[in-house]
C-alpha cells in the first residue's frame, strides 16, 4: 500500500480508525472505584495492620513482623472459634443441602406434578428475607428460660420436668445456631438447585425413561452427575458464606455460653471493637480466615472438578 | 449467589450514601464547626437539662447546642475511633462503666483551669471527682449526680415473712453478708419457697464488686479481690438452696418480680428507683417498697461529663458543664423535679430534709441516700471495668453459680478471657 502512494507520488489521505471500543472502559469504571475504595484499599490496610502492633488509641504502630500470627496460632479462644466455625457450618449445611435436593427433587420431578409450587418455594424461601436481627431476636424470645414458650410446651407434653435453659448448654446452643444456618439458607440453596436440574437437557430422561430406567436410577445416574457444577458453586458459596458467620451467634449469645459459638468472625469483631481493641490482632486473624477460606475453597474446587472432568 | 452479589452491591451504594451524607454531618457535626458546640450522649437527661434548665436561663447564647444521642451499648463503638483524631465532639457525656477509658486517654481537657468548674467543684462529693480525674489526679470530668446503691424490700413481704417491717429492724438483719443470706433462707422457709431473697445474681454482682478496694487491673496485671471470691461463693451457695430466682439480668422475669409477690427485694443504686423500680413495679406494689442501706456500700452507675482536648469551644463547653455538675440553683431544680441524688454535697443537705416518696410509703429516701454517700470508695473503678464486667459475669459468675464448673475453672476461664481481649494484662496464669 505505502509502496502504491509512494510511486504516485501523491499524498494520500488516510482513514483514522476510531476506537469505540473504549466507552465500555467507561461504564466499567464505577466498579473499579468502588471496588478499590471498599474492597481493595481496606485488604491492603488489614495486610499492613496486621504485622505492626496497633491497639486501643493508637494510630501509629511499630512493624512485629509475624509476631500477631504467631500469638494466634497459641491462642485458644481463636483455635476454639476456627473450630466452632467450622463445625456449624458443617452441622448446618449437611441437612441444607440434603433437603435442598429432595426440595429441588420434587419441584423438578414432572411425574409428581405438585401443585402450589410457586406457593411453597416463596414460603420456604421466606426465612431468607428476614433480617438476621429479627430471626435472633425471635429464637431468644422461643428458647427463653425458664418461661419460653419452647420451655412450655416441653414441659406441658411431658417431655421436661424442668424448665431447660438451652442458651447455657453448648449443645443446645449450637444446635439453635445450626438450625438457624439451615433454616434461613435452605430454601435459597433449593432454588438454586432447581434452576440446575430445570437446565438439563430434557431429552436426557426421555431416553432414560425409554430405557426403563427407575426414577431413583434416574436421579442418580443423570440429575447428580450433571448437578455437578451447581453443586459446587452452592458448596464453595456456602463454605464462604459459613466462614463468615457473624450476626446469628453475635446476636443470639454473643457466643456464648462458654464461647461454644463464638466465630472466625464474632472473635475478629470482638478483638478490634471490644477489650483492648487490638486492631491489629483482628488483621491478623483476618488474614488467616482470608487464607483458609482460600485453601478450603480450592479443596472443594479440585476434589469435585477433577473427577468430572475425568469421568468425562 | 445472586443475592448475595445484589446485597454486596447494594450494601456499597448505602454505604456511599451514608458516608456522603455523614460528610456533609461531620462538617458540622463534630469538629466543633463555626458556631455549634456538640454534645454526644448516650442518655436524655441531657437533653432535658439543656433544654428545659440551661438555656431557659442562658437564652441569649450566639452559638447553637447540638446534642447527639447513641444507645449506651453503640455509645464507645462510635466514640472510639474519633479518639484522637482531632474530631472529636466537643462535649463527652460518659458511663460509669467506660468513663475511665476516656478519662485516662489524655484527650480530654483538664477541667480546673475553669475556674467556674475548680470553684464550684469544691462541694462535688470526693467519688464524684475521683472518678472523673485521671491518675495524676487532673480533674477531666464532672457529674451533676450521685449513684449510692442500696436495697430496695417490700414492706408486706417483710411483715409476713420476717415478723419485721420497719427499714431499721430490717436493715439490722441484713446489715453483712452472713445475715443476708440468713434472712434469705429465712424467707424461703416461711414462705414454703414461694419468695426468692432476690432476682438475679446481678442484686450481688454490683453490691459486692463496687465495695473492692481495687479495680480489676493494677500495673497492667489481672487483680481478683478476696470480694470477688466471695461473691461467687455466695451466689452459689444462694443458687443451690434457691434463694434467688436465677432469672437473666434485666429480662422480662427480672422485671416480672418488681410488681409480682416473688421477690423480696432488689439491690438497685438510685436511679434504679426511677427507671426501673417505679416503672415496672407500677400500681401493683406501689407504696408497698422500703429502702435500706444493705450489707454493703456501693455505687452503681452515673454520668460523667467532660470535654475533648481537640474542641474549639472550650470555653462555651466548660460554661455548660459548670451549669449542670456545678451550678446549685440548677442542680436544686433538678433535685426537687426528678428527685435525683445530686453531686453537690451543700445541694443535697439542703434538699434532703422534707423529702417524702409515696412509692416508697412516704419513705425520705433522699436522705437516706445522702447518708451513703460518704462511704462510698470509688477506687475500684478502671478503664477496663466495662469489659472485664461482662467477662467476669460470662466466664465466672454465671457459670460457677449455676453449678455448670468447678472453682478454680470459672476463675481460670475468666484469666484466660481476660488475656484474651487484654492480650497485655498479666492475668497470671502458668
Amino acid at each position: 500500500m505505502q509502496a502504491t502512494t509512494e510511486q504516485s507520488g501523491k499524498k494520500r489521505k488516510l482513514a483514522k480508525i476510531k476506537n469505540t471500543n473504549k466507552f465500555g472502559y467507561w461504564f466499567i469504571l464505577p466498579f473499579f472505584i468502588v471496588f478499590a475504595g471498599f474492597n481493595l484499599y481496606p485488604t491492603l490496610y488489614t495486610l499492613y495492620l496486621a504485622f505492626v502492633d496497633i491497639s486501643g488509641f493508637n494510630f501509629e504502630g511499630n512493624f512485629i513482623g509475624f509476631q500477631n500470627f504467631s500469638y494466634l496460632v497459641t491462642n485458644n479462644l481463636f483455635l476454639q472459634a476456627s473450630y466452632n466455625t467450622m463445625l456449624l457450618w458443617v452441622i448446618n449445611f449437611i441437612p441444607q443441602i440434603g433437603l435442598a435436593l429432595l426440595l429441588a427433587y420434587w419441584f423438578t420431578n414432572y411425574q409428581l406434578k405438585l401443585r402450589a409450587q410457586g406457593f411453597f418455594k416463596s414460603v420456604f424461601y421466606f426465612p431468607n428475607i428476614i433480617t438476621a436481627a429479627s430471626v435472633a431476636v425471635i429464637f431468644f424470645t422461643l428458647f427463653d428460660y425458664p418461661r419460653g414458650p419452647v420451655n412450655m410446651i416441653l414441659m406441658q407434653t411431658g417431655v421436661l420436668e424442668a424448665p431447660f435453659d438451652f442458651f447455657r448448654s453448648a449443645f443446645a446452643t449450637r444446635s439453635i445456631v445450626a438450625f438457624i444456618q439451615f433454616w434461613m439458607w435452605y430454601g435459597q440453596t433449593s432454588i438454586v438447585l432447581t434452576a440446575g436440574i430445570l437446565s438439563i437437557d430434557k431429552s436426557l430422561y426421555e431416553a432414560a425413561v425409554i430405557d426403563g430406567a427407575t426414577a431413583w436410577q434416574t436421579f442418580r445416574r443423570i440429575t447428580l452427575p450433571l448437578l455437578k457444577p451447581i453443586t459446587l458453586y452452592v458448596l464453595i458459596t456456602s463454605l464462604v458464606g459459613g466462614l463468615q458467620m457473624f450476626d446469628i451467634p453475635r446476636l443470639l449469645t454473643d457466643g456464648g455460653p462458654n464461647n461454644s459459638v463464638e466465630t472466625l468472625m464474632t472473635y475478629i469483631f470482638r478483638q478490634a471493637i471490644e477489650g483492648g481493641r487490638n486492631v491489629s490482632i483482628a488483621a491478623a486473624a483476618s488474614v488467616y480466615l482470608l487464607i483458609l477460606t482460600i485453601i478450603l475453597s480450592a479443596i472443594i474446587f479440585f476434589l469435585i472438578r477433577d473427577k468430572s472432568e475425568r469421568e468425562a | 449467589m445472586l443475592k448475595k452479589k445484589l446485597g454486596v452491591t447494594i450494601g456499597a451504594l448505602s454505604t456511599l450514601v451514608i458516608l456522603s451524607s455523614c460528610g456533609n454531618q461531620g462538617a458540622v457535626g463534630t469538629d466543633g464547626g463555626d458556631d455549634s458546640l456538640v454534645v454526644w450522649s448516650f442518655t436524655d437527661e441531657i437533653e432535658d437539662i439543656i433544654n428545659n434548665y440551661y438555656l431557659e436561663d442562658y437564652s441569649d447564647l450566639d452559638y447553637d447546642i447540638d446534642i447527639v444521642q447513641f444507645p449506651t451499648e453503640e455509645f464507645e463503638r462510635i466514640l472510639d475511633p474519633l479518639i484522637g483524631t482531632g474530631d472529636e465532639p466537643d462535649v463527652i457525656l460518659m458511663e460509669q462503666n467506660f468513663a475511665k477509658k476516656y478519662i485516662d486517654s489524655g484527650y480530654l481537657t483538664d477541667l480546673e483551669q475553669f475556674e467556674g468548674i475548680r470553684e464550684g467543684s469544691q462541694s462535688t462529693y470526693d467519688y464524684v471527682k475521683e472518678v472523673g480525674s485521671q491518675e495524676d489526679g487532673t480533674l477531666v470530668a464532672n457529674a451533676w449526680q450521685a449513684a449510692p446503691g442500696a436495697f430496695f424490700y417490700r414492706y408486706s413481704l417483710a411483715e409476713e415473712y420476717l415478723g419485721v417491717s420497719e427499714p431499721e429492724d430490717v436493715q439490722a438483719l441484713i446489715s453483712d453478708w452472713d445475715g443476708f443470706v440468713d434472712t434469705a433462707r429465712q424467707i424461703r422457709d416461711a414462705s414454703d419457697g414461694e419468695v426468692y431473697m432476690i432476682a438475679s445474681v446481678d442484686d450481688l454482682r454490683f453490691a459486692f464488686l463496687g465495695g473492692r478496694e481495687q479495680g480489676w487491673v493494677v500495673d497492667d496485671e489481672l487483680v481478683i479481690d478476696d470480694l470477688a471470691y466471695e461473691l461467687l461463693e455466695t451466689a452459689l451457695e444462694m443458687n443451690e438452696e434457691n434463694l434467688l430466682l436465677d432469672a437473666p439480668a434485666s429480662g422480662a422475669a427480672y422485671f416480672a418480680g418488681m410488681s409480682n409477690d416473688e421477690i423480696f427485694g432488689y439491690s438497685l443504686p438510685t436511679w434504679g428507683l426511677n427507671f426501673w423500680l417505679e416503672p415496672n413495679g407500677g400500681e401493683a406494689t406501689a407504696g408497698d417498697w422500703r429502702m435500706v442501706q444493705g450489707p454493703s456500700t456501693y455505687f452503681r452507675g452515673g454520668t460523667w461529663v467532660g470535654i475533648s482536648e481537640s474542641s474549639e469551644m472550650k470555653e462555651e463547653a466548660a460554661h455548660l458543664i459548670e451549669y449542670a455538675t456545678t451550678d446549685q440553683d440548677f442542680l436544686e431544680r433538678w433535685a426537687n423535679d426528678t428527685g435525683d441524688i445530686v453531686s453537690n454535697e451543700d445541694v443535697v443537705e439542703e434538699v434532703r430534709g422534707d423529702y417524702s416518696n409515696d412509692f416508697l410509703g412516704g419513705q425520705n429516701h433522699y436522705a437516706e441516700f445522702a447518708d451513703m454517700i460518704d462511704d462510698i470508695e470509688a477506687g475500684f473503678v478502671t478503664e477496663f471495668d466495662q469489659t472485664i464486667n461482662d467477662l467476669f459475669l460470662d466466664h465466672a459468675l454465671t457459670p460457677y453459680s449455676k453449678g455448670e464448673v468447678e472453682f478454680d475453672t470459672a476463675i481460670r476461664n475468666f484469666r484466660q478471657s481476660v488475656s484474651n481481649l487484654f492480650p497485655y494484662i498479666e492475668v497470671g496464669l502458668d
